[in-house]
C-alpha cells in the first residue's frame, strides 16, 4: 500500500509539473507560427583573429524546440512516477540525479541556436546515457556500455570536426555562406554521421539493442523516445541547407528506407522482448527521418510525438510484466498476469498504435505519408514503404499474440501500481486522440475534430475495455482473428495498389510525378532496361502475393 | 594571506606586458595567466590537510613548499635565460628534499639519483646555450648548424622537464615514489615549467619545429595508441593518471611552430587545464590511498558503493580530463583540431582517432570504480570535507575560466 507521505509527495510533484505544463503550453501558443523564433546570443569566447567566426552561445526558441522539450518533459514526468514501482529501493537518488542531468542536457540541445551550444547537450546526453546503462553493475552492462560509449564518442569527434568546418568556412549560425563547395558536402556528410550515430541508424545502429540492458524505465525514457530523436533534431536544424542537393536527398532517403526495412526484418527474428522493441525503434526513427527528408517536417514531428508516447507506454507495461516474471525477457515465455486488466489493455493500445492501424494516433501520420507517397514519389519508394509497414505489422502481431495469453498462475496484485497506471493512461489518451494532435500541429494550433472522429475514439475506448475484461479462450481467438484480419486487410491494400498504381508507375517510370505536370511518359525500352531489376522484383513479389490471396 | 593572494591573482590582470628591474624581469600576459593558477596550490595542500598528514606537518615542510613555489614564480618572471635556468634548477632541489623526507618506500634514493642525474644532464648544455644567447644577437640563430645545436641543448633541458614519449620514465618514477602532495605539486608546477620554457623559446626554433612537426605529431599519436594499449594492464592509480598526463602533453610539441594561432591558444589551455584538472585527480587519488591504504585500483573497486561523493568527483574530473564541452579541456581539443584542419586533413583524422581511443582509459577507471565488490565498506571517507573542497575548487575553476575568456577577448 502507498504511504501517506509518498502520496503527498506525488501530489506535490503533480501540481508543480501541471503548473509548468500550463506555462509551457502558453509558450507553445506563442510560437504557433513556424516562422517566429527568438534568438539570444552571448559572446563567449574570442580567438585573436579577425578572419574567423566568433564563438557564441546561442539560445534559440521556436516551435520545434518547444515541442521537443514538451515531449521530453511529459515522458520524464511519466517515468519518474513509474520509477516508484520498478526501482523501488535501489539507488533512487542516483537515478534521479542522472535523469535530471539527462533532462538538462536535452534541454540545452533543443534550445541551442549554435553548434557550440548544441555540442554541450550532445556530450551531456552521451555521458548520462552511459551512466544510466551501467546502473545495474554486471558483466553484460559492462560490455554494452563500452560499445555504446565508443559509438557516442565517434559521433562527438565527427561533430567536433564539423565544428571546425563551420568555424573556418561558414558562419557559425545555421546559415551557411558558400554552398557549392566540397567542404559543404563534407560538413553535411559529417552531420549525417552524427545524426545516424545518435539515432542508431543502419551502419551505426548496433549500440541500441545492446543498450537495452539498462533498466526498463531508462529504456522507456532514453533509448526509445528522447535520446534517439536527438539525431533527428540535429538533421532537422540543417534540413533547409540540404534540400538544395538532390544527391544528398536521395542518399538520405534511400538509406533510411533501407534501415526501415532491416529494422523491421531483424525485429521479426529477435527473441528478446526488449530487443524487438529496440529494433522497432530503429525502424520507426528511420521512418521519421524519411518524413523529414521529404520536407514533411511537421508530420515528422507529429510522428515523433506519437512514437515517444507509444514506446513509453509499451516499455512501462512490459516492465510491469518483467517484474512479475522475475526479470524474464524471452518473449515466447511471457504472459500477462490475469489480474491486471489495465496493463493488458494499455499494452494492446500501444501496440495498436505502433502498427498504425485504423484510427489510432500514428495511423493519421503514417496514412497521410502513404497517400503522399503514392501520388508524389516513385512507385518503388511507395512499395518499399508499404513493405516496411507490413513488417511492422508482423512483429507487432508476434508480440501481441504471445503476450496477450493470460494466465492464473502468476497472480500478482498491483496494489502500488494503481498510481502508476493512472498516469500511464495519459499516454493512452494521446494515442487515441491522434486526429486532434494532427491538427494541433499541421493547422497551426487550431484543432478541428469532427463528431465522427470523436465517436470513433469513444467507440474504441469502450470496445477495448469490453474485450479485455473477458479473459476466456474465445477472447483470445477473437484477438488472433483480429490480427489476422489486419494482415489480410493490408495485403489487400498491397494487391490493390499493385493492380492500379504501382505497376503502372514502375512501367512508365515518371520521376517525381508531381513535378512533370501529371503527364505520363510513354513506355520506352531504355527505361524498362534501366529499371529491369526493380521491375522484375516487383512483378515476382506481386505474383506471389496474388497467388496467396 | 592565502585569500589575499587569491584575490590579487584573480583580479589583477593587465593588457600590456610589464618590464621591470632593468629588462631582467618580464610579466607577459601568458605568464601572468599561468601564474594565476598558483594560489590554488595553497588552497588544498596548506589550507585543508590530509588526515594522516596532520601528524607530520611541521615548519620544515612548509618552508620547503613555499621555497618551491617562490622559485617557480621567479622562473616565470625572469626574462634572462641564465636566470631562468638557475631558478629552474633551484626549484628542483626542494622537490628532491620533499621526496626524500616525506615519501615511503626503500628505493626512493635510487629514483632521486635518477631524477637528479637527468636534471643535471639536461641543464649543463643549456647553460652554454644561455651564455651564448645572452652574448650574441639573434642573427646567429638563423645559421642552420648553430640553430640545430641550440635546439639539441634545448631539447635536453626539455626532456628533463617535459615528459616526451620514450623519455618520460622520470615522470612515472617520480609520481610513483612521491607522496600525494608532492605529486600534486609535480602535476601543477613542474610540468608547467617545461612547457612554459617551450612557450618562451619556441620563437627561436620556429622553423625547426615546423620541419620536425610531422615527426613529433606521429610520435604523439603513436604514444597515445601505445599507452592506451598498456594502461589497461596497470593497477597503480597514480601511474595511470601520470600516463594520461603524458598523453596530453605529447600534443604540445608538434604545435610549437606557429606563434599566434589556434594551437598556440590551445597549448596555453592545455597547460592551464591540465594543471587544474590532473592536480585535482591526484588529490582524489591520494584521498583514496589514505582510506584504502593501497594504491592499487583493484582495492578501490566499487568505490561508488562506499563513497558516492568521491566517485562522483573522480568521474567528473575524468570527463573534464577527456574534454567535456563548455570547459577549458574541450576548447583545448577544439583548438588543436582547428590547427590540424589547416595543416592536413588526414592528421585531423588521426587526432580524432586519438580522442576516441582515450575513452578506453576513462571507461577503465569508471568501470573499475562502479563494478565489482567493495573491499573497504566499513571505512567511509569524510564526504563532507571532500564535498566542501570540491565545490570550492569547482567554483574557483570556473572563475579562472571566466578570466581566461576575458583575457582572450580583450586582445
Amino acid at each position: 500500500m502507498l504511504c501517506g507521505s509518498k502520496i503527498v509527495e506525488a501530489m506535490l510533484f503533480v501540481k508543480i509539473s501541471f503548473f509548468f505544463l500550463v506555462f509551457h503550453l502558453r509558450f507553445l501558443l506563442l510560437f504557433s507560427n513556424y516562422l517566429r523564433f527568438y534568438d539570444l546570443s552571448l559572446r563567449y569566447y574570442n580567438f585573436p583573429s579577425s578572419w574567423s567566426n566568433f564563438f557564441t552561445l546561442n539560445a534559440c526558441l521556436d516551435s520545434i524546440s518547444l515541442l521537443f522539450i514538451l515531449i521530453v518533459r511529459i515522458v520524464t514526468f511519466i517515468v519518474v512516477i513509474y520509477r516508484q514501482v520498478y526501482i523501488e529501493h535501489y539507488n533512487n537518488k542516483k537515478f534521479l540525479f542522472i535523469l535530471i542531468l539527462f533532462f538538462f542536457s536535452i534541454a540545452i540541445l533543443s534550445l541551442g541556436g549554435s553548434l557550440l551550444t548544441l555540442i554541450i547537450g550532445w556530450d551531456g546526453l552521451g555521458i548520462s546515457s552511459i551512466f544510466l546503462i551501467i546502473f545495474y553493475p554486471n558483466k553484460i552492462t559492462l560490455y554494452n556500455s563500452i560499445l555504446t560509449i565508443f559509438f557516442n564518442r565517434l559521433g562527438d569527434v565527427v561533430l567536433i570536426a564539423v565544428l571546425c568546418h563551420f568555424i573556418y568556412r561558414f558562419n557559425f549560425y545555421y546559415f551557411l555562406r558558400d554552398r557549392s563547395s566540397i567542404y559543404f558536402l563534407a560538413a553535411i556528410f559529417g552531420l549525417f554521421v552524427c545524426g545516424f550515430t545518435k539515432s542508431a541508424q543502419f551502419p551505426l545502429s548496433s549500440w541500441l539493442p545492446a543498450a537495452m540492458s539498462a533498466p526498463t524505465p531508462i529504456s522507456a525514457i532514453v533509448h526509445s523516445s528522447t535520446l534517439v530523436t536527438a539525431g533527428i533534431y540535429l538533421l532537422s536544424k540543417f534540413r533547409r541547407r540540404v534540400f538544395g542537393f538532390p544527391f544528398l536527398i536521395s542518399f538520405w532517403f534511400f538509406f533510411r528506407v533501407l534501415t526501415f526495412l532491416t529494422g523491421g526484418f531483424l525485429a521479426n527474428l529477435e527473441l528478446d522482448f526488449k530487443k524487438i522493441v529496440a529494433f522497432s525503434t530503429i525502424s520507426q526513427i528511420s521512418m521519421i527521418i524519411v518524413f523529414s527528408s521529404c520536407r514533411l517536417i511537421s508530420l515528422a514531428l507529429l510522428h515523433m510525438l506519437f512514437h515517444a508516447f507509444f514506446k513509453t507506454l509499451l516499455f512501462c507495461c512490459s516492465g510491469l510484466i518483467f517484474i512479475t516474471f522475475y526479470s524474464l525477457q524471452q518473449e515466447k515465455l511471457l504472459k500477462i498476469p490475469s489480474f491486471s486488466y489495465i496493463t493488458a489493455f494499455l499494452f494492446f493500445v500501444s501496440i495498436y498504435s505502433m502498427t498504425g492501424l485504423v484510427f489510432s494516433s500514428s495511423f493519421f501520420s503514417k496514412d497521410l505519408v502513404l497517400e503522399i507517397f503514392c501520388t508524389f514519389f516513385d512507385g518503388v519508394v511507395f512499395f518499399l514503404f508499404l513493405l516496411g509497414r507490413v513488417l511492422t505489422l508482423f512483429y507487432s502481431s508476434k508480440i501481441l499474440t504471445k503476450c496477450m495469453d493470460t494466465s492464473m498462475d502468476y497472480a500478482y496484485i498491483y496494489s502500488k501500481k494503481f498510481n502508476v497506471l493512472s498516469f500511464l493512461l495519459f499516454c493512452w489518451v494521446i494515442l487515441l486522440c491522434g486526429k486532434f494532435f494532427k491538427y494541433f500541429l499541421l493547422a497551426r494550433m487550431f484543432p478541428f475534430i469532427s463528431l465522427t472522429d470523436l465517436y470513433i475514439i469513444l467507440f474504441l475506448f469502450f470496445l477495448s475495455f469490453f474485450f479485455l475484461l473477458r479473459r476466456s479462450r474465445s477472447f483470445m481467438r477473437f484477438l488472433h482473428l483480429e490480427v489476422s484480419f489486419m494482415k489480410v486487410f493490408t495485403y489487400r491494400i498491397v494487391h490493390k495498389f499493385f493492380t492500379l498504381n504501382l505497376v503502372l508507375q514502375v512501367i512508365f517510370r515518371s520521376d517525381f510525378f508531381f513535378k512533370t505536370g501529371n503527364t505520363l511518359h510513354l513506355l520506352s525500352p531504355e527505361k524498362i532496361k534501366s529499371n529491369f531489376s526493380i521491375f522484375m522484383f516487383v512483378l515476382i513479389f506481386g505474383l506471389a502475393l496474388m497467388s496467396r490471396y | 594571506m592565502i585569500w589575499w593572494s587569491l584575490f590579487r591573482f584573480f583580479f589583477f590582470f593587465t593588457l600590456k606586458p610589464i618590464i621591470f628591474v632593468r629588462n631582467l624581469c618580464l610579466l607577459d600576459l601568458n605568464s601572468m595567466f599561468i601564474m594565476r593558477i598558483f594560489p590554488l596550490v595553497f588552497l588544498i595542500i596548506l589550507g585543508i590537510n590530509f588526515p594522516t598528514f596532520l601528524l607530520r606537518e611541521n615548519f620544515y615542510y612548509l618552508f620547503l613548499f613555499t621555497l618551491r613555489v617562490a622559485f617557480v614564480c621567479f622562473t616565470f618572471i625572469f626574462d634572462s635565460t641564465f636566470l631562468f635556468l638557475m631558478f629552474l634548477e633551484a626549484s628542483s632541489i626542494p622537490m628532491l628534499l620533499l621526496i626524500l623526507n616525506y615519501s615511503k618506500g626503500q628505493d626512493k634514493v635510487s629514483s632521486l639519483i635518477f631524477i637528479f642525474f637527468i636534471n643535471f644532464s639536461g641543464s649543463m648544455p643549456f647553460f652554454f646555450f644561455s651564455i651564448m644567447k645572452d652574448g650574441q644577437s639573434y642573427v646567429n640563430f638563423l645559421d642552420p648548424f648553430h640553430s640545430f645545436f641550440y635546439l639539441f641543448c634545448f631539447f635536453l633541458l626539455l626532456r628533463s622537464k617535459v615528459p616526451i614519449f620514450l623519455l618520460h620514465f622520470w615522470l612515472t618514477k617520480a609520481h610513483v615514489r612521491a607522496s600525494g602532495s608532492c605529486s600534486m605539486l609535480l602535476a601543477r608546477l613542474i610540468l608547467k615549467l617545461g612547457t612554459f620554457g617551450l612557450l618562451k623559446f619556441s620563437s627561436f626554433f620556429c622553423s625547426l619545429f615546423g620541419t620536425l612537426g610531422s615527426f613529433l605529431f606521429r610520435i604523439g599519436s603513436f604514444s597515445c595508441v601505445l599507452l592506451t594499449w598498456v594502461m589497461v594492464r596497470f593497477f597503480d592509480v597514480k601511474l595511470l593518471v601520470a600516463c594520461s598526463s603524458i598523453m596530453h602533453i605529447a600534443m604540445i610539441l608538434p604545435f610549437s611552430s606557429e606563434p599566434m594561432s589556434y594551437p598556440y591558444c590551445g597549448r596555453i589551455m592545455m597547460m592551464v587545464g591540465h594543471g587544474l584538472i590532473s592536480y585535482f585527480i591526484f588529490y582524489l587519488v591520494t584521498l583514496l590511498y589514505e582510506f584504502s591504504l593501497n594504491r592499487s585500483y583493484d582495492f578501490a573497486k566499487a568505490i561508488e558503493s562506499s563513497s558516492k561523493s568521491l566517485s562522483t568527483f573522480l568521474f567528473l574530473f575524468m570527463f573534464l580530463n577527456l574534454g567535456f564541452p563548455p570547459f577549458i579541456s574541450f576548447l583545448r581539443e577544439l583548438s588543436f583540431c582547428l590547427g590540424l584542419y589547416l595543416w592536413a586533413f588526414s592528421r585531423l583524422f588521426i587526432f580524432g582517432l586519438r580522442i576516441v581511443l582515450r575513452i578506453i582509459f576513462l571507461m577503465f577507471m569508471i568501470t573499475k570504480g562502479s563494478f565489482g565488490k567493495s573491499y573497504y565498506l566499513g571505512a567511509k571517507i569524510e564526504s563532507r570535507l571532500l564535498v566542501v573542497n570540491s565545490i570550492f575548487y569547482f567554483v574557483s575553476l570556473s572563475v579562472c575560466l571566466f578570466f581566461f575568456y576575458c583575457r582572450f577577448s580583450l586582445i
